[in-house]
């Protein structure tokens, strides 16, 4: 019971996670909140679901196709709810991606209906039994791709010159181009990163849960924006932390006290904390970001 | 050979006029010296040359092409690369960080294979490494690599900010009062310095209060007083204007 509590919380704050770096990214380099993530994430799904239909069955295009998807809708966000107030109140960027994110369900809403469309593939139908403990084949799935990614971030971000440019950026922007950064360029790879990112998590957690809609974005993103506060945002480590935990902490507040009252305690849990540390579990007031 | 020049540059900020249509040329390999009191419009300018302010009006050609509409960091791609009189740290990288990122402009990978290390990124990243600790040891600050940069000492940081510039491999070096703060015997180091980073064929803009340090490196100075270009010249030309001594080196003071 416990090890299945588990393995179900590491799925589920895997799809989290995948978010709240997203949200860490963004607001490590711009100090701002994005609003329509959970749209980004949304879109990528519905991209993966249809190319995947439309191809009948191809699991690796249908990523590609979320990927292209929701990186371009990350980018075309950047440039017209972020760039033009960059120097502006943090309010008009949230603003906008409110509203970005009311026209993304709408226009999804238009296009394909409101009614749920579930995944045409049975994810769950290969099994791993330890024990009493049942692992599908789409958690070890989601958890794999998840912690791939992850490390790919974290490599991305600690051992290369853009990881570097994306670091100095998000501590002194005003400095990092007379280094000869463009800042423009790296705001946007940053969108873009977070984005794709999401467009992934979209298409596993449609496929998860077998339900595609144009609400699919809402809670969960609302959820990793928490993660990622729990875990200290602005810091990729942290997010992921904080996401994991997140995901665990509700699991096991489902099973072992009551389902319908999973999210009251997580909540709780991440209040308290925030309480006695403010700045989130690994995160550092204001030092190092991203 | 002309490696930049200033035509008509003009400044106002707000109907003030900081610089008054400054005509420069900066030649090949030499090491320019810009002097002026304080207020003369010295910074100005450099800000104006590396992009980080607008002229109100002129023109500015890099190489015999205007480039006052291109970025900062553009310009930094062209090879103009600034050092600053306060030194620009980025409070939680190393000494080797602050260097690698001299390097930024320098590689070739794009951030998608660098995301997923594909072709040359890795050779790249031990490249970067590589050049960065070379440029250290350079400086004299190899064994400080690992430390954050804001626990180096005033001199070492300064150091550092050289270090920093060569990275970009600038083909001109605008050194802004780079002997501000410093002791006599780090000024004679860093007088090395200037004259090692010139034999090694960069053209170097010189703003500096050190009036010694300046007679002695540069082989063509420009005053500049009240945002006005006064006097143009060689060392000697200068020590021997009359409208520099009375303008400038007339109130008593050599340095100012």
């Amino acid at each position: 019971m416990l090890t299945q509590q588990i393995i179900n919380g590491l799925t589920l704050g895997s799809l989290y996670a995948l978010l709240a770096v997203g949200f860490s990214l963004i607001c490590g380099i711009l100090n701002m909140i994005t609003f329509s993530h959970g749209e980004i994430f949304m879109i990528g799904a519905f991209s993966g679901l249809y190319t995947i239909i439309a191809l009948g069955g191809n699991l690796p295009l249908g990523l590609a196709a979320a990927v292209v998807v929701s990186a371009a809708a990350g980018i075309l966000t950047e440039r017209i709810a972020f760039r033009p107030f960059r120097n502006e109140s943090p309010l008009s960027p949230a603003l906008i991606t409110i509203g970005l994110s009311i026209s993304l369900q709408a226009g999804i809403l238009l296009l394909f209906g409101a009614d749920t469309k579930p995944f045409p593939y049975n994810v769950s139908a290969h099994k791993f039994i330890l024990g009493n403990t049942v692992i599908s084949g789409i958690e070890v799935f989601v958890i794999g791709i998840s912690i791939l990614l992850m490390i790919m971030l974290h490599l991305f971000i600690h051992y290369t010159r853009w990881g570097l440019a994306l670091r100095a950026t998000s501590q002194r922007i005003e400095a990092a181009d007379i280094m000869g950064i463009s800042t423009n360029r790296i705001i946007a790879i940053a969108f873009c990163t977070a984005s794709l990112l999401a467009g992934i998590d979209g298409l596993l957690a449609g496929a998860y849960y077998s339900a595609f809609y144009p609400r699919m974005g809402v809670a969960i993103s609302l959820k990793a924006l928490a993660g990622a506060t729990f875990g200290g945002i602005g810091s990729i480590q942290g997010a992921m932390a904080g996401a994991l935990s997140l995901g665990v902490i509700e699991s096991l507040a489902a099973g072992y006290i009551s389902a319908s009252y999973r999210d009251v305690i997580a909540f709780t849990i991440l209040i308290f904390v925030l309480l006695i540390k403010p700045s989130g579990l690994l995160g550092q007031m204001r030092e190092e970001k991203v | 050979m002309v490696l930049a020049e200033l035509k008509n540059i003009s400044k106002d900020f707000g109907g003030i006029t900081a610089l008054k249509e400054i005509d420069m040329v900066v030649r090949q390999g030499g090491i320019h010296g810009l002097i002026g009191p304080n207020g003369a419009g010295k910074t100005t300018l450099f800000n104006i040359i590396s992009g980080n302010y607008d002229a109100t009006g002129g023109d500015l050609l890099f190489e015999g092409n205007s480039i006052l509409k291109l970025r900062n960091d553009e310009r930094v791609g062209l090879g103009i690369v600034r050092t600053f009189q306060n030194i620009r740290l980025f409070p939680s990288f190393s000494v080797l960080d602050h260097v690698k990122m001299g390097f930024h402009r320098r590689a070739s990978a794009n951030w998608l294979s660098s995301i997923l290390w594909l072709n040359n990124t890795k050779k790249e990243e031990s490249w970067i490494e590589e050049e960065s600790r070379h440029l250290l040891k350079k400086v004299g600050l190899e064994s400080f690599a690992q430390q954050q940069a804001k626990n180096l000492s005033y001199g070492n940081q300064r150091r550092l900010e050289i270090a920093r510039a060569l990275a970009a491999k600038p083909k001109l070096l605008l050194l802004d009062e780079p002997a501000a703060g410093l002791n006599e015997s780090e000024v004679r180091t860093l007088l090395e310095q200037i004259r090692e980073i010139h034999a090694e064929g960069i053209t170097i803009i010189l703003v500096e209060h050190d009036m010694n340090l300046v007679m002695e490196v540069s082989d063509q100075i420009t005053v500049l007083s009240h945002g006005q270009k006064i006097a143009e010249g060689s060392a000697n030309e200068i020590r021997n204007n009359p409208i520099v001594i009375r303008e400038y080196l007339g109130t008593g003071k050599i340095e100012c």
